[in-house]
């Protein structure tokens, strides 16, 4: 049986041209883009610095008007209120409130969403515990390094439980741990049905995760399609063996070279740097006996990680 | 309502977490404890105390004012440039919500201010009033005269229209009428002229003047004030101001006397009084019973150009007690948090438009242009009398233009300028429920609903994300 995607954003003939004081168009953001979000999957926004990724966003979220084209997010129009009631977003920057705590900052966002004074609380505890800031939920969020109000930043995002989450440049400033929180969080909501919109121009976080992905440039979209389609390369097969004696190894080859005539790249698999990071901070984790910037949480809220 | 309280607890929060509180209710102190020792008076314990509760309200109020200002338009605009609004806007939560959250959150901080302000001021007046160094005059000058809410009746106005209308009809058949002035106006002149005679008593002549007393409203228990000659009996004041046509200022002698509706004589007072100055006597209060009561003056001087002229607006009033002094002072402290709402609805309106210098800059000057209002309205009504309009074409309707622009700004401004609290409480008139009421009506309700309309539609409109430059 095949399943029924329903669009979460649909954008059609977006421009964006940002105009000056006296009204005459000096900047054009986003040129006759033309995207399409289906429920539950993450899709991500790529392109490098101004090519209209955040500009695309802010639309998105009725914080630009659009200069022609139409624009739905979950069905409505983005500068209907009550529709931000299902979406959560995390901007480039934190932009928190540095005179509140990351608990007060939490209550704020929950009771913005009107959610009651139990389920803000239980909420707000497993949010910390899930950003590894439990121990630093009342100090002021003016004092905290840039990484760890990222950390806010992206619970405060997740506080209304949204079923379209906007990240824009969500790993910026987190360190390889937080990187892969914030990618194994974003994979786990999808799997709930959550609809994830990401934007990054660290290409090796969108593959990662992303189903689908738009590369804009100067605010046109040059490609579209799912990672697997646009990075593979069709025309070629990567076959791994464990590890042969060197005279089978040559056998393989001879057998390879004969049969398909040309000889086929050897080399060793091996891990990434941020694999290899992982695991020498989680031995060290092990060993650690005090905390004093985000600490390592032990997974996703449990309020997110189930329907 | 959740998300409006939260909007105004985070206002709330901005303020009293930043030095500008603690900064602000130290300045406030210093304002009150330290003035009255700069301020002299005019001599007298009444008055001293007098200029003390005005001055010291009257620049706290300022401090307040300011800072409220500065706030309120950094409060949206500092937002904007700083970006945090594109989280609460990404919410969902509507504009005007932001704009009143913000707004209450800003009224919360300047009523804590305001009352540890009001505390203090009461505090210091009652030490001043009880302290020992003070003799029984002065202290009973200060509970009959300063420490108290009298309510000012004003006398039943002379019904003048019917001489109005034939002098006017007299000076427009003999041509004598300003030329270029309309119906309206030329009654309003002739009419502040028949008022001006009426108000005129030659020696040996008599003017009396009509009062509808009320029963006794009083609300306060406690003493009532008493005349100084007559311990113990409640008395009401009879207040006047005259000038003298003599050119060298000569002291008036004259009889007043205070009759019930029957003719039947209740009081006599007579007076031997400096012209130009404001006068005063006290009455007991069952010589002013309910019903209609009747104060006539005598001017007992022999030489004619000794003549009394009473101000043809308030010639004489009857001030009777009705309050104390501490609903007094929470009275004008209302009235004084509603004047600050109005400044915090400009400062957010301007800040929901520009960014935080050009909706100072623009708050400011609308408060300026609002508080010049009476000077401008003042002066083009001056105008009007000024001789035949002339000029071109467009300097007619130049000239028609502006008088429309200043007759609207009366009728918007002027009800607000007359809510000064200040002033009566400092001459320990009544602030009534009423006058309260009026000033919650209009300075926190009406006028800062029109702003908050309009903040929130220019704020709805606004592009909270557009790339600084």
């Amino acid at each position: 049986m095949q399943e029924t995607k329903t669009s979460v954003v649909e954008v059609r003939g977006l421009t964006k041209i940002f105009r000056d004081f006296w009204r005459r168009p000096k900047v054009k953001a986003v040129d006759g883009l033309d995207i399409d979000i289906q429920r539950g999957e993450i899709f991500g926004l790529l392109g490098p610095n101004g090519s209209g990724k955040s500009t695309t966003i802010k639309i998105l979220l009725g914080l630009l008007h659009p200069t022609s084209g139409a624009v739905t997010v979950l069905g409505r129009s983005p500068r209907d209120v009550e529709m931000k009631k299902d979406i959560g977003y995390l901007p480039e920057e934190s932009y928190l409130y540095n005179y509140l705590s990351p608990r007060e900052t939490l209550d704020f966002y929950g009771k913005l969403f009107d959610l009651d004074r139990r389920t803000l609380k239980e909420r707000t505890g497993q949010l910390l515990d899930m950003v590894g800031l439990t121990h630093a939920a009342d100090r002021l969020v003016g004092e905290f390094s840039k990484g760890m109000a990222r950390r806010i930043g992206l619970a405060q995002a997740l506080i209304n439980d949204p079923e379209l989450i906007i990240l824009d440049e969500p790993t910026s400033g987190l360190d390889p741990i937080g990187c892969r929180q914030v990618k194994d969080l974003m994979v786990t909501l999808a799997k709930r049905g959550k609809t994830i919109l990401l934007s990054s121009h660290l290409l090796a976080d969108v593959e990662d995760v992303c189903d689908r992905v738009a590369i804009l440039y100067n605010g046109k979209l040059r490609a579209w399609g799912s990672v697997n389609e646009l990075l593979q390369k069709q025309d070629s097969v990567r076959l791994t063996l464990p590890l042969q004696p060197p005279d089978r190894m040559k056998e393989i080859l001879a057998l390879v070279r004969e049969k398909i005539g040309a000889s086929p790249e050897v080399d060793h698999p091996s891990m990434n740097l941020e694999q290899f990071f992982l695991e020498v901070v989680e031995k060290a984790d092990k060993a650690a006996t005090y905390q004093s910037g985000a600490a390592r949480s032990e997974g996703v809220a449990k309020y997110l990680s189930h329907d | 309502m959740t998300r409006t309280i939260a909007i105004a607890a985070l206002a709330v929060r901005a303020v009293t977490r930043s030095h500008l509180f603690i900064t602000l209710a130290t300045i406030l102190l210093l304002v009150i404890f330290a003035l009255p020792l700069a301020i002299k008076g005019d001599g007298t314990v009444a008055g001293q105390m007098r200029i003390l509760l005005y001055y010291t309200l009257g620049l706290a109020s300022i401090i307040l004012g300011v800072t409220t200002l500065w706030t309120s338009c950094a409060s949206i605009s500092h937002e904007i440039d700083e970006k945090q609004i594109q989280l609460s806007v990404a919410k969902p939560v509507h504009r005007y919500q932001i704009w009143l959250g913000k707004w209450i959150g800003i009224l919360v901080v300047n009523a804590v201010l305001l009352a540890i302000t009001g505390v203090a001021v009461y505090s210091y007046v009652r030490h001043y009033a009880g302290s020992p160094d003070l003799g029984a005059k002065d202290r009973a000058a200060l509970r009959n005269e300063l420490l108290i809410g009298r309510r000012l009746i004003a006398p039943v106005a002379e019904p003048v229209d019917l001489d109005v209308r034939e002098r006017l009809a007299r000076l427009k058949l003999e041509g004598k009428l300003t030329p270029g002035m309309t119906e309206a106006e030329a009654f309003a002149q002739v009419k502040k002229t028949v008022l001006i005679e009426q108000s005129v008593v030659t020696p040996g002549q008599s003017k009396r003047w009509t009062f509808q007393m009320t029963p006794s409203r009083r609300i306060t228990p406690g003493k009532a004030p008493v005349s100084s000659g007559e311990a113990g009996e409640p008395a009401v004041t009879i207040h006047f101001s005259f000038a003298s046509t003599f050119h060298d200022r000569k002291r008036i002698t004259g009889t007043w006397i205070v009759a019930k509706e029957d003719g039947t004589e209740t009081f006599r007072f007579e007076m031997k009084g400096w012209p130009d100055g404001e006068h005063a006597f006290f009455v007991p209060e069952s010589a002013v019973p309910a019903g209609p009561v009747t104060v006539t003056f005598t001017n007992a001087e022999r030489s004619q150009s000794n003549t009394a002229v009473f101000d043809s607006e308030k010639p004489i009033q009857i001030l009777k007690h009705e309050s104390s002094f501490e609903l007094n002072l929470i009275r004008s402290l209302i009235v004084i948090l509603c004047q600050l709402g109005l400044v915090a609805a400009i400062g957010l309106t301007a800040g929901s438009l520009f960014s935080f210098p050009v909706a100072t800059f623009a708050a400011m000057s609308v408060l300026i242009i609002s508080l010049a209002g009476h000077y401008f309205i003042f002066t083009s009504s001056s105008w009007k009398y000024g001789g035949e309009k002339t000029g071109t074409v467009t300097e007619t309707v130049l000239r028609a233009t502006s008088e429309k622009v200043v007759k609207h700004m009366e009728i918007v401004i002027a009800p607000a300028m007359e809510l000064a609290p200040l002033s009566p409480l400092s001459d320990g008139i009544l602030l009534s429920p009423w006058f309260t009421g009026k000033a919650i009506l209009l300075l926190l309700i009406l006028y800062p609903g029109f702003f908050w309309l309009f903040g929130s539609f220019c704020l709805n409109r606004r592009e909270l994300a557009l790339p600084t430059i």
